[in-house]
């Protein structure tokens, strides 16, 4: 793969994910926000391939597309009548949001061109980190992964309990 | 031209205030609160780039540890959520953020 | 210091002590404390017995004389004043001697007496206290060598007074009492302390010695009119003090007291203090000044005597004849028989102590009647009494043999000497005056002892609701008067009340002062007590002046024989031999003149007294003259008389009606001017309240108010911002994140 090739590649993916993004956010219809935000997730996955993280763009795609989006649209079924025309949803602070939605990208662009104190280690990742992150997961990390299983656990319970209709009430 | 064809870490970084930028949009004005739902993903996307890139370029695991934890972190937050999103709308028979005032009293 | 110096401080503080212990712990002690007062007084006594044995009988130097003084307030220079010292400081000489000796052994007598005589009373231990004030406060006056000193004691002593003349305050006949005794007084101390002002502002210093030395020097720097303005004002605490002819009248009501205080003040020591005053600046006095004296003196006597021969109660007629008896020390003062009229002031105290204690024995017998009226045939159930009493009656009545015999015929025989030095005419109302007042003495005090001790009992004729009255009046500590009609309850004293009538009655017998019971003169106390030469220097009435007046050929032959004795009475004698003054010339001859006179009083007085008594005894005992047809015979002098010359009633239209008018003038002016200038005062300040008000109402509450509205509003603006929308609260924040971004990113720049 050249470096022409790769770059071309890799314009392709962040333009797919910015474009994606702003769809999501810019449309009033739920549904096509949904659907917008699975492109994103894929593009994303795919700029984390460029990052040598193959790992984690599986990873991505697998909880976010497979599992978070799929919630997401659930909700979003579960909540508004997809028969109804009232699909598009509606905004407020629309003068402020504008406002800051320019002024953070800005302001953050601003800050990352105008620092030149990055200093990008001479042994960057390089192919597959899976085995890394096998060690690490169960060697540094395996306190935080413990804990972070726990957490995944008791989200899930404690959505279940409050998702749940409350049958007793009524 | 070197800057744009060699792709570094700014390239990631811009990918990822974009994503944060649109994602607090999403936060700020939308009124359905899936789409509310939908920013807060986008936003923890563009921590996740970040956090890949810079562990990419400095050569350590701490980022991509990081991010995984952040997926499973935002599995469990978007689980939670959408149970919260489901049981407003059992109370108010609404989605829309903006008539939920309650916060007001 | 001498040691008599010391002695005399320690006879001063002892009755002071005794004020203190029993003012504050009388309850506390056993018989409220009387023993205290009895034994500090037989203290200080002894003591003074011991001062007067040094002095008169072991020293008897008639220019005997010691002092010592301290300074006990130094103001520096006062602007306007000069230096201003105020000293204190005891003086002892003869006269000091006798007086101490005399104060404090009436005290003691008084004190022994009124254990018995105010035995009961519910303030009994107070009683005590402020007859230790009172002795202290006399002995101060007695021991003063200043006139600060004098002056500060002798308010002591009008309070002391104005205390025990109130003692049965419960009484309001004894609380007016007080009072006038207290305001008469102040008229008085007005004018003294006007006289020590003149001298003061002329020497600057309160010293009597200073002041004579100063005096004799000629340094006097007003006019010589000023001079005899400040003894008449000196003299004018006298007056007072001594309830001479314009301020007497407080004497006789202050009877009220308890009659053991009558008999300590106001009969023997505290009315005396203002001759004894006089005494003191005696030297200071000009002829003038002195003449003013003479003739306050011999109206008093007079004036005194007639009224007290119609007086009912026994204590008034005591009075009364205490102010005759004062008015002869004045006279004889003002007449220029010093050492007599000292010589009677000493004589005068023990016999009319003895007077006033045995009234107070008669009236502790007689169950607090005092009037004689109801008395009579007491004779034989007080034995004692009535031989002490009489005694003192003919020594008072000025009787031969007796002590005031010897003083009155010096008195008058003095009148008679200075009447015929001025030459006659209206001075030779002084001696007349006098020998009247004798007969009239003999007169009221024969009056008296017949009503009280001879004839029948008529405590029976008393009237039964004025009995009544007077029961209530007089009981202040008597609760046993329900026999008081009744014979048997009559009795002799106790010996606690006879032994000081006994000892005082001894004291007024003629050998206790002279060996010769026609001459006082030939006595100890007159050769003591020399005349003191006189300090006065006049420049417009020199010698010269003095033979060309008619008694010029008198003169001529006196003042030989008069250069002796002046120079070894007075320090100044010998140096101003050549330089006699008119003063000194006319002082050394009325002393002669009043020897030469000497027999001539004796026989004139003598004959009015047994004229007195002879009336007396026509009158009451062998009733020749009905006292009663008498009376309505001469009814409006009766009258005159019997109301004490309408002193009270013309006080009461003149000085009480004008300072009541005055009070009422001064009454509007407050009402209407001050009220007014106030009441101005209160609506200005009401105004500008209201104004304030306005202001407050306006300004301030505007203000109050504009705060309240703009917090108000800046919080209803607030409030929209709190919509309850967490969107609403992400913006928030996001923006203060941009903000931080922005502020961040201006640093980075800058």
């Amino acid at each position: 793969m050249s470096n022409t090739t790769y770059t071309v590649i890799f314009y392709l993916f962040a333009a797919i994910t910015v474009c994606s993004a702003a769809f999501v956010v810019f449309t009033r219809n739920v549904i096509y926000s949904a659907f917008s935000l699975l492109f994103t997730f894929f593009g994303a996955a795919a700029l984390y391939v460029f990052l040598s993280a193959d790992f984690i763009a599986v990873t991505q795609v697998v909880v976010y597309v497979g599992g978070i989006l799929v919630l997401l649209l659930f909700g979003v079924m579960f909540t508004n009548s997809i028969m109804q025309a009232g699909q598009k949803s509606e905004v407020l602070h629309i003068i402020p949001g504008i406002l800051l939605l320019f002024g953070m990208i800005g302001a953050m662009l601003y800050t990352f061109y105008t620092t030149h104190g990055w200093m990008p280690s001479e042994t960057p990742l390089q192919g597959s980190i899976v085995e890394r992150i096998g060690f690490e997961t169960m060697s540094r990390y395996v306190l935080p992964f413990e804990m972070v299983s726990i957490l995944l656990l008791a989200a899930l319970i404690g959505a279940a309990f409050l998702a749940r209709f409350d049958k007793s009430g009524k | 031209m070197e800057q744009l064809t060699t792709i570094g870490l700014n390239h990631y970084l811009t990918i990822s205030a974009f994503l944060l930028g649109f994602g607090l949009f999403a936060v700020m004005t939308r009124k359905n609160a899936i789409v509310v739902l939908m920013g807060v993903e986008l936003i923890l996307n563009a921590a996740n780039i970040n956090f890949l890139a810079f562990s990419k370029y400095n050569g350590g695991m701490e980022g991509v540890m990081f991010a995984l934890f952040v997926i499973v972190i935002a599995a469990a937050e978007a689980a939670i959520a959408l149970a919260i999103v489901i049981n407003i709308y059992k109370i108010f028979k609404s989605v829309d953020v903006s008539s939920i005032d309650t916060l007001k009293e | 210091m001498h040691s008599l110096i010391q002695l005399s401080i320690v006879v001063l503080l002892l009755p002071l002590l005794s004020f203190v212990i029993l003012i504050f712990f009388n309850r506390r002690l056993p018989r409220r404390g009387d023993f205290i007062g009895v034994g500090i007084l037989g203290t200080a006594f002894g003591i003074s017995a011991y001062i007067f044995w040094s002095v008169i009988v072991q020293t008897y130097d008639p220019a005997f004389r010691i002092a010592w003084d301290f300074t006990w307030i130094d103001l520096g220079n006062v602007p306007g004043v000069g230096p201003l010292q105020i000293k204190m400081g005891v003086v002892i000489d003869n006269l000091t001697a006798i007086m101490l000796a005399m104060v404090t052994l009436i005290s003691l007598l008084v004190h022994l007496y009124s254990t018995g005589y105010m035995a009961g009373d519910k303030n009994y231990g107070r009683y005590f206290a402020f007859l230790g004030i009172f002795t202290f406060s006399m002995l101060g006056i007695v021991l003063s060598d200043n006139l600060f000193a004098i002056y500060i004691f002798w308010e002591l002593v009008g309070l002391s007074s104005y205390l025990l003349i109130g003692f049965f305050f419960e009484k309001q006949s004894a609380a007016d009492a007080q009072k006038k005794a207290f305001l008469a007084n102040r008229v008085g101390d007005i004018g003294m302390w006007l006289g020590i002002l003149i001298l003061y502002s002329q020497f600057h210093t309160f010293s009597f010695e200073q002041i004579y030395a100063n005096l004799a020097a000629g340094k006097f720097g007003l006019s010589h009119g000023w001079l005899t303005a400040a003894g008449i004002l000196l003299f004018m605490g006298c007056v007072g003090k001594s309830a001479q002819f314009p301020l007497h009248v407080w004497l006789p009501d202050a009877m009220e007291g308890p009659t053991p205080v009558s008999a300590l003040i106001h009969a023997a020591t505290m009315v005396a203090a203002g001759v004894y005053f006089v005494a003191r600046i005696f030297v200071l006095l000009t002829p003038d000044a002195l003449h003013v004296i003479a003739f306050t003196g011999a109206c008093t006597a007079f004036m005194a005597a007639t009224i007290a021969i119609t007086q009912n109660d026994i204590k008034r007629v005591l009075a009364y004849s205490t102010v005759s008896q004062l008015g002869y020390m004045v006279l004889g003062l003002g007449v220029g028989a010093y050492s007599a009229a000292l010589f009677h002031l000493v004589t005068h105290a023990f016999f009319k102590a003895c007077l006033f204690l045995g009234s107070g024995a008669i009236i502790h017998a007689m169950h607090h009647e005092q009037d004689m009226r109801w008395m009579g045939a007491l004779r034989k159930k007080m034995p004692w009494t009535f031989a002490t009493f009489t005694l003192a009656t003919l020594a008072l009545a000025g009787l031969p043999l007796t002590s005031g015999f010897l003083s009155k015929d010096a008195i008058l025989a003095g009148a008679i000497g200075f009447a015929n030095v001025e030459g006659g005419g209206i001075y030779y109302l002084i001696p007349v005056l006098g020998f009247f007042s004798a007969m009239l003495t003999a007169f009221y005090m024969g009056r008296q002892i017949w009503l009280v001790f001879f004839g029948e009992s008529r405590t029976h004729l008393k009237p039964a609701d004025d009995h009544h009255q007077d029961h209530h009046a007089h009981d202040a500590h008597d609760a046993h008067t329900d026999d008081h009609h009744e014979e048997h309850g009559v009795h002799e004293v106790a010996w606690n009340m006879r032994a000081p009538l006994v000892i005082l009655a001894a004291l007024s017998v003629f050998f206790v002062y002279s060996p010769d019971p026609l001459d006082g003169g030939k006595g100890w106390f007159m050769k003591m007590i020399p005349t003191p030469a006189t300090v006065v220097g006049e420049a417009n009435h020199q010698i010269g002046d003095l033979r060309a007046s008619q008694a010029a050929p008198a003169l001529a032959a006196v003042v030989p024989a008069l250069e002796a004795p002046a120079a070894a009475a007075g320090e100044h004698g010998a140096a101003e031999k050549g330089a006699h003054t008119y003063a000194d010339m006319r002082q050394a001859e009325i002393v002669h003149a009043g020897h030469g006179a000497h027999y001539t009083a004796i026989y004139i007085s003598s004959i009015m007294v047994l004229l007195g008594i002879t009336l007396a005894f026509v009158v009451y005992v062998f009733n020749i003259i009905d006292p009663a047809k008498t009376a309505i015979a001469i009814r409006p002098l009766y009258l005159f008389s019997l109301n004490k010359w309408y002193w009270d009633e013309i006080y009461d239209a003149t000085f009480i009606r004008g300072s009541m008018l005055i009070a009422n003038i001064l009454s509007w002016f407050d009402t209407h001017i001050v009220d007014g200038i106030v009441n101005g005062v209160a609506t200005m300040v009401r105004n500008f309240a209201y104004l304030n008000d306005g202001f407050d109402r306006n300004v301030v509450d505007g203000m109050v108010n504009f705060t309240a509205f703009t917090v108000n509003t800046t919080g209803a603006m607030l409030r929209k911002l709190q919509t309850g929308k967490v969107q609403t609260y992400v913006v928030m924040l996001l923006l203060a994140v941009f903000g931080y971004f922005v502020f961040y990113l201006t640093r980075l720049i800058y």
